[in-house]
């Protein structure tokens, strides 16, 4: 009899050892549980932040495509910094077809446009010309130059000698023969750089 | 006298019932100290399964490369907005540009339609600045004329305003002018 109850004390104690060990473990346990489920979710977030960018991304991506083709349709009106021989030459070319005397005077290139973010920018390039020729002739030139498919500004002008003949005369189609003189500043943009996309 | 029934009457000797009353005290602790142990054994089955389970996930995550995924996909929309940017900025230009611009041919056709009578036009000259103008100077047959033509170059759209000297008045016929009409930049259509 004696040997079984110092047998069962000996199992009470054994069992209460344990659960004191248990209970021990338990502060390592779920402080270890805490600390792996803090970093499951700081995981989570970081994956959650990740597709948030990535969706963002496409749409930003989507934006620059539409950006560039619009950029690339635009290259036409407003072409690189190669386009000086090019936009001389429409301006020679311009006065062949209406049969006026073009002279180029000068060509300069002024300070870069761009806006505060902008790297590339618009280099106004301004020509100036000198056209000879009757007052239609003239007008017309001067009309276009206006309608070139490159963007153009006409910073200014001077038609001399129109004194000779009334307006009407040369409103009401009569013939007009005298030589006049029309002074043109006009400025091409010129992109600074073409963007890579 | 009250009757015992046999089942109650205790015959055994005192030593023998003190040790089993402390036999079913200590097997009663031992009973409820099972309880306890089997309580404790399932909270660190529950917290060892969870540490391994999430350890596991993390692990399939590559927990460790999750950073420098984000920073590199941060570092590729904030090139993407700056080139966005970049662009819009530089369409934002080109379209102020494009306002900027004066179609001087269609003014002067309306300046020539305007033209009263028997008036000339020795010289015109214009300029597109912060305040853009265009000059008109020749000869109109009368003051009359020329007050009527003042009138008429006021009433265009585009003109904001019209400047002559008074020198203009001096002459009754075959009077000399100068007009400098201002330009309504707020008029001026996008080409």
């Amino acid at each position: 009899m004696k040997y079984t109850l110092a047998r069962q004390l000996k199992r009470l104690t054994l069992i209460l050892v344990v659960i004191i060990v248990l209970f021990l473990a338990q502060f390592w346990l779920w402080n270890f549980v805490r600390s792996a489920a803090f970093l499951w979710q700081d995981s989570r977030t970081e994956q959650q932040q990740i597709h948030i960018i990535e969706d963002r991304t496409a749409e930003m991506k989507e934006s620059l495509d539409l950006l560039q083709g619009a950029i690339e349709q635009l290259a036409i009106v407003f072409p690189d910094k190669t386009g000086i021989p090019q936009a001389v030459e429409r301006l020679e070319r311009l006065g062949d077809n209406l049969g006026v005397s073009v002279r180029i005077q000068s060509i300069d290139q002024k300070e870069v446009l761009r806006s505060k973010r902008t790297q590339p920018g618009l280099i106004p390039v301004t020509i100036t010309l000198v056209v000879v020729a009757s007052v239609e002739s003239v007008l017309q030139y001067l009309d276009a130059i206006e309608h070139v498919s490159e963007q153009v500004v006409v910073t200014g002008f001077h038609l001399k000698s129109l004194s000779i003949a009334p307006i009407q005369n040369f409103l009401s189609g009569q013939p007009q023969e005298e030589q006049k003189s029309l002074l043109i500043n006009v400025t091409f943009y010129l992109q600074e750089e073409q963007f890579n996309g | 006298m009250s009757a015992h029934r046999p089942r109650d009457i205790n015959l055994l000797p005192v030593g023998r019932r003190r040790l089993l009353r402390r036999q079913a005290t200590i097997h009663r602790f031992e009973k409820a100290f099972r309880y306890i142990l089997m309580g404790f054994l399932l909270l660190t089955i529950l917290a060892s399964g969870g540490a391994l389970l999430l350890r596991f996930l993390l692990a399939v995550r590559s927990d460790s490369q999750s950073d420098t995924i984000l920073l590199e996909r941060v570092d590729e929309y904030r090139m993407i907005r700056n080139q966005v940017n970049d662009y819009n900025d530089l369409l934002g230009l080109m379209d102020a540009v494009g306002k900027k611009s004066i179609v001087w041919s269609d003014y002067l056709q309306e300046v020539f339609d305007l033209m009263p009578p028997g008036t000339s036009i020795a010289d015109i000259s214009a300029r597109n600045d912060a305040v853009s103008h265009l000059v008109i100077s020749g000869q109109v047959v009368s003051r009359s004329a020329l007050i009527v033509l003042e009138e008429r170059f006021r009433g265009l759209d585009w003109v904001a305003d019209v400047q002559f000297p008074p020198s203009n008045l001096l002459q009754r016929t075959e009077a000399p002018y100068t007009f400098t009409l201002v330009i309504n930049h707020s008029e001026i259509p996008n080409p």
